[in-house]
């Protein structure tokens, strides 16, 4: 069974400078239950796979085929409203995927140690206390298929550890989609490696295999030794959310 | 496991269940987005979803002092008060839902920010927000006039009256998800249209019966759906009130081509509505 099946999908963007064609022909099939990891340079399509993937951007041409309720993406800002509380913005995502919008609160509660604070705006929230709400609310709710672009999660100190194992857990039942330019993450966190070049999506079973071409086009490409999976969440949680009132 | 495919998901067969899970699914993303409308209008104050409702309220009272003072008679009735009432409340109806949609997917920021939610979900949601809001100042309204001593406030042929409501919120739903279209490419069709849309009054019958118009101007007017919405509702206020030029199936076949327009173009633009 395929969670997501993407066949022919051609996809343009018009700038100002021109059109600029990111994909022509994109074929791609992710399995169910599995946890897809994509490599791919900067500049590749990465972000436009992922939107395409979660419908938050339509293809010029193609169809894509979904089985099951799709997630945004991990540390999402666009559905929360800054003026809202975080329980309302919760209850709100969770009404309009047909979820529980009190299991959804109790969890974030919960997991960010969030207290009363989960009651009042999320414009008033610091830093820290935001980037813990985004990502405790994106693996709140029992989505099939969760999506990801570059920040799988995030947070400090102890709220880091405990939100890789919670990454690790949705794993277990559900299907994971992520984009990243750091092999080492796709070591923890993918059962499939797939490298994004030129239009094309090619996928190994073997994670190494993956690498090995990752490397071979990107000689930029960070060592495969040390722990880097500090990644990109820093730039979002610069985001401000959504539209002020 | 739940299994909710998004409204884009190509389906594996077409019948009955796929189409009411799909209305299922619908419904609970458009009420999410009322919802949470309803709670953004009162994020300021806590008064300010209630002065959308005494709105229209205190803009009948300033026309009303006008007319008393330059001592105009109403055209129709006894009571001037109760015929600019029937005449005001379809005409805000239709200006305030169709002119609100307008704005409603940049306003929102939602634009596929969650995959259930459609663009027809936003515009939806508001003007079916809006027609409620009406729905509400019509009771209120009518209430109050009655209150004031004058009987006829409450519809001798509710029928007729709640007729003439839902098919004014018919057209004016149908024309708010057209500006909506259009709203989404031009920022100042807002404007335009709150313009345009305003200028109706004076084409609407809210000051005069079509029906004593002269044959000639009787005629013109006949064109404008919004008139006919009118009448429609005004006709369940009074038992002999004159519905010469009043034509349902134009208002009818008006609204629903609007609706139909106001789908394919959403359609047809889906991709690029913002």
């Amino acid at each position: 069974m395929m969670a997501v099946e993407m066949s022919d999908i051609a996809k343009t963007f018009r700038a100002a400078h021109g059109a600029r064609r990111v994909f022509e022909h994109l074929d791609a099939a992710f399995p169910c239950r599995a946890s897809v990891g994509i490599l791919g340079p900067r500049g590749a399509g990465k972000s436009t796979l992922i939107r395409l993937i979660g419908g938050s951007t339509l293809p010029d041409r193609g169809r894509i085929r979904r089985r099951g309720t799709v997630s945004p993406p991990v540390a999402n800002t666009q559905a929360y409203h800054a003026a809202l509380t975080g329980r309302e913005n919760l209850h709100f995502v969770a009404r309009v995927n047909g979820f529980d919008g009190d299991a959804a609160t109790r969890f974030v509660a919960d997991f960010a140690q969030m207290g009363e604070e989960i009651d009042r705006p999320l414009s008033s929230y610091t830093r820290e206390r935001r980037s813990r709400f985004l990502f405790a609310a994106s693996y709140a709710l029992p989505f099939d298929i969760f999506l990801a672009d570059e920040a799988l999660f995030g947070g400090s100190g102890a709220f880091r550890t405990r939100c890789a194992e919670l990454v690790q857990a949705r794993r277990e039942h559900a299907t994971l989609i992520f984009t990243t330019r750091s092999p080492q993450m796709l070591r923890r966190f993918a059962d499939i490696g797939a490298v994004l070049h030129e239009g094309r999506l090619h996928m190994f079973e073997r994670i190494g295999d993956a690498i090995r071409l990752f490397r071979a086009i990107d000689d930029g490409a960070p060592p495969d030794t040390g722990d880097e999976d500090e990644d990109e969440e820093e730039r979002l949680a610069e985001e401000p959310f959504g539209p002020l009132a | 496991m739940t299994f909710t495919p998004p409204i884009d998901t190509p389906e594996d067969g077409f019948g009955p269940r796929r189409v009411a899970q799909g209305l299922r699914t619908q419904g609970r993303v458009v009420i999410a987005l009322m919802l949470r409308e309803m709670r953004l209008r009162s994020v300021h104050s806590r008064l300010s979803y209630l002065l959308a409702l005494v709105e229209p309220i205190l803009q009948l009272a300033m026309i009303m002092g006008i007319f008393s003072i330059i001592g105009r008679r109403p055209d129709f009735g006894t009571s001037l008060l109760l015929f600019l009432g029937t005449g005001i409340l379809p005409f805000f109806l239709f200006t305030h839902v169709s002119g609100r949609t307008t704005g409603a997917i940049r306003a929102s920021g939602l634009v596929r920010a969650l995959a259930p939610i459609q663009p027809l979900d936003i515009m939806l949601a508001r003007a079916l927000l809006e027609t409620a809001t009406l729905l509400i100042v019509a009771v209120l309204l009518f209430t109050a006039i009655y209150a004031m001593g004058i009987p006829e406030a409450i519809p001798i042929r509710p029928l007729l009256a709640i007729e003439g409501f839902a098919a004014t919120a018919l057209l004016a739903i149908s024309v708010g998800l057209i500006n909506g279209v259009i709203g989404a490419f031009f920022r100042l069709w807002a404007v335009v249209y709150g313009v345009l849309s305003r200028s109706l009054i004076f084409l609407s019958g809210v000051f005069f019966v079509p029906d004593f118009m002269p044959p000639q101007i009787r005629y013109w007017l006949s064109w404008n759906p919004l008139l006919h919405g009118l009448e429609w509702f005004r006709s369940g206020f009074y038992l002999t009130y004159p519905t010469l030029t009043l034509d349902k199936g134009y208002l009818l076949g008006f609204g629903l081509a609007a609706l139909l327009i106001g789908l394919a173009l959403e359609r047809v633009f889906r991709a690029r509505l913002i």
